[in-house]
């Protein structure tokens, strides 16, 4: 179809105009009073705003195009790592973990993930290396974001926004909502996002694939025959995706999702606990219905697009089959996606850098000062990410599968202990120089195996899962030749507060 | 923050076992649903066919089948850990007061 620049460009600064006037207007109605304010929305947020800003949070220009391009290249080898791990690992995750932290986050305060590393192992010096390991690890993640929207726009304004443009609209825009509302403008900018983004992607699947294929048994018969069934089988038809890699993959991937500061303060920040109890249904639902639909967008038109480059394909089908307007309202969906995750990523690091850095050097920092150095940070770490997108972009996927595994290396089996209100394991009791020790470990041994691709590869699998493993080693090797073991009161204190009814904790709130 | 130190744990450990022997029982589902994806989705992975509605089986397996069972489960945990939540509490609170 004929496709105009100016329509599109149209139809996006709309969207633009209307996600900036719901972010201010959470900040007219709801100004943050206090850092928790701003950061948690005093933990009262509805279930429903909620859940979707969760949702939108996790969708990104990972969702939007990166894992798209991980279907169109490897098949469905890359739909069953993606969904599998999400849905198996992530949700399990959640499962596990969800309920426990949203209880000591009530009792204890705890706002991030360092928050709860810090107070378990009692050491302000592993505070601070939780927080620089999360900035390290999110910092390319939000990376992610802003090369997704250079690219959506250089796509969706037939080149008259340039990459650089792109990103540095999507940073302005953002940090004003960001900047003023905190938590609570990011959460309704989030919800409508989300919901605009899961509606374009069911909605343009289906629409594709009975345009181009006449229907989703068709299409898998025309892939058989043109592309044969390689295309459906692990290993995939590259030879890449065999089963252990795709396993050593999808561990550190898929656990790492929720230790980043943004999704792991979404643990805490609902009003009423029971929800999170239904965590692994609401994020496993939409997120299977965002990356099916996105899966059926790839049967509609890999045989029609065969050679375009992955991250790029969704965009480039939409506008091929759609008239203009509507592919404007698939960009702003889009955008949508990723602007979603880059405030709450982005609010996240300011959070990070005032919580674990600045209120661990100096506790008696007031309130309002608080606020403001998470703002400064906000646009500080937000406009790093931004220039190492435009002067560093990397495959859409590689960066946003580094930065969960980071997470995941530098802190899993902590959280994990922490969570558990474990003291020892065998015979060997946990200590604080174990804990830094493991963290310091994973964290290294997974940044030295992503910078130095050439021994990543002589080592085989995929380096995440090296680092996790590095941190258990270290972890606990390093806590039986040293002695500030895990304080046994405060673990079995820890250990009861998760034991307790959710119900006890709201009735004890009122 | 939510004050808990006057409760007394012990005289609540039968109750807080049950609870615990429960979601134990029901975290075992979980594993079991991640081993019936990774393992037998290998296993299908080299037998494309027969079709299932115009489908390969094995993408309507691990696209369709599982996914949809996990959920199924997902939801089914959410509304009995909700219902176990305030039963434990309800027994609870019956201890204390």
């Amino acid at each position: 179809m004929a496709f105009d620049p100016t329509v599109s460009i149209a139809v996006i600064a709309i969207y633009l105009l209307i996600t900036l006037g719901v972010g201010l207007l959470a900040w007219r109605r709801y100004p943050p009073v206090s850092f928790e304010d701003f950061v948690l929305a005093k933990r009262k947020i509805h279930w429903f705003t909620g859940f979707w800003s969760a949702a939108a949070a996790q969708f990104s220009a990972l969702s939007f195009m990166g894992f798209i391009a991980f279907y169109y290249k490897f098949g469905v080898a890359g739909y069953v790592a993606i969904l599998g791990m999400y849905l198996f690992l992530t949700c399990s995750m959640y499962y596990f973990i969800a309920d426990k932290a949203w209880k000591l986050g009530k009792r204890f305060g705890h706002i991030t993930p360092a928050d709860v590393l810090g107070e378990y192992f009692s050491s302000k010096y592993y505070r601070y290396l939780v927080g620089i390991a999360l900035i390290l690890a999110l910092v390319p993640y939000l990376q992610v974001q802003y090369a997704g929207v250079g690219i959506l726009l250089d796509i969706a304004t037939g080149g008259l926004v340039p990459f650089w443009l792109g990103g540095l609209i999507l940073y302005i825009i953002m940090l004003a909502y960001t900047w003023a509302g905190g938590m609570r403008s990011v959460v309704w900018t989030d919800t409508i996002q989300g919901i605009i983004m899961l509606g374009a992607m069911l909605f343009g699947g289906f629409t594709l694939v009975f345009l181009i294929q006449g229907g989703i048994g068709a299409a898998y018969n025309h892939i058989l025959e043109k592309i044969g069934p390689e295309f459906f089988t692990i290993p995939d038809r590259t030879g890449v995706w065999k089963w252990d890699y795709l396993l050593a993959w999808a561990i550190p991937v898929g656990l790492g999702w929720i230790l980043h500061p943004h999704m792991w303060a979404r643990l805490y920040y609902f009003e009423r606990g029971h929800v999170v109890k239904y965590y692994p249904f609401v994020a496993g639902f939409i997120e299977y219905l965002l990356q099916t639909g996105g899966w059926i967008v790839v049967l509609a038109g890999v045989l029609i697009l065969p050679n375009v480059s992955p991250d790029q394909y969704l965009l480039m089908t939409y506008r091929m089959y759609f008239p203009t307007v509507l592919f404007g309202l698939i960009a702003a969906a889009g955008l949508a996606a990723m602007m979603s995750s880059a405030a709450a990523q982005n609010h996240a690091v300011g959070m990070v850098v005032t919580r674990d850095i600045i209120h661990t050097a100096e506790a008696n920092v007031s309130d309002r000062t608080e606020v403001l150095i998470t703002r400064i940070a906000i646009a500080v770490v937000g406009f790093i990410a931004y220039l190492t997108a435009v002067f560093g972009y990397s495959l859409l996927l590689t960066s946003g599968a580094a930065a969960a595994s980071l997470a995941t290396a530098s802190i899993l089996p902590q959280i994990a202990t922490a969570m558990y209100g474990v003291s020892r394991i065998g015979p060997v009791k946990l200590t604080k120089e174990g804990a830094i020790g493991g963290s310091f470990a994973g964290l290294i041994i997974t940044l030295v195996l992503f910078l130095s691709p050439t021994l990543s590869k002589s080592i085989g699998l995929y380096p995440g899962i090296w680092g996790l493993a590095a941190n258990i080693a270290a972890f606990i090797v390093v806590s039986a030749f040293t002695k500030t073991a895990v304080d046994e009161l405060k673990a079995i204190e820890w250990k009861r507060t998760t034991e307790i009814p959710i119900t006890i904790f709201e009735e004890r709130e009122k | 923050m939510v004050d808990l130190v006057e409760l007394d744990f012990e005289k609540y450990r039968d109750i807080i076992e049950e609870y615990k022997r429960k979601r134990r029982l029901m975290s075992a589902g979980v594993i079991a649903l991640i081993l019936l994806y990774l393992p037998l989705a290998s296993f299908v992975s080299t037998k494309i066919e027969p079709m299932i509605f115009g489908w390969p089986f094995y993408a309507f397996y691990s696209i369709i089948l599982v996914p949809l069972i996990t959920l199924a489960y997902f939801l089914f945990l959410g509304y009995y850990e909700v219902k176990l939540d305030r039963e434990i509490a309800e027994k609870m609170k019956g201890g204390v007061r």
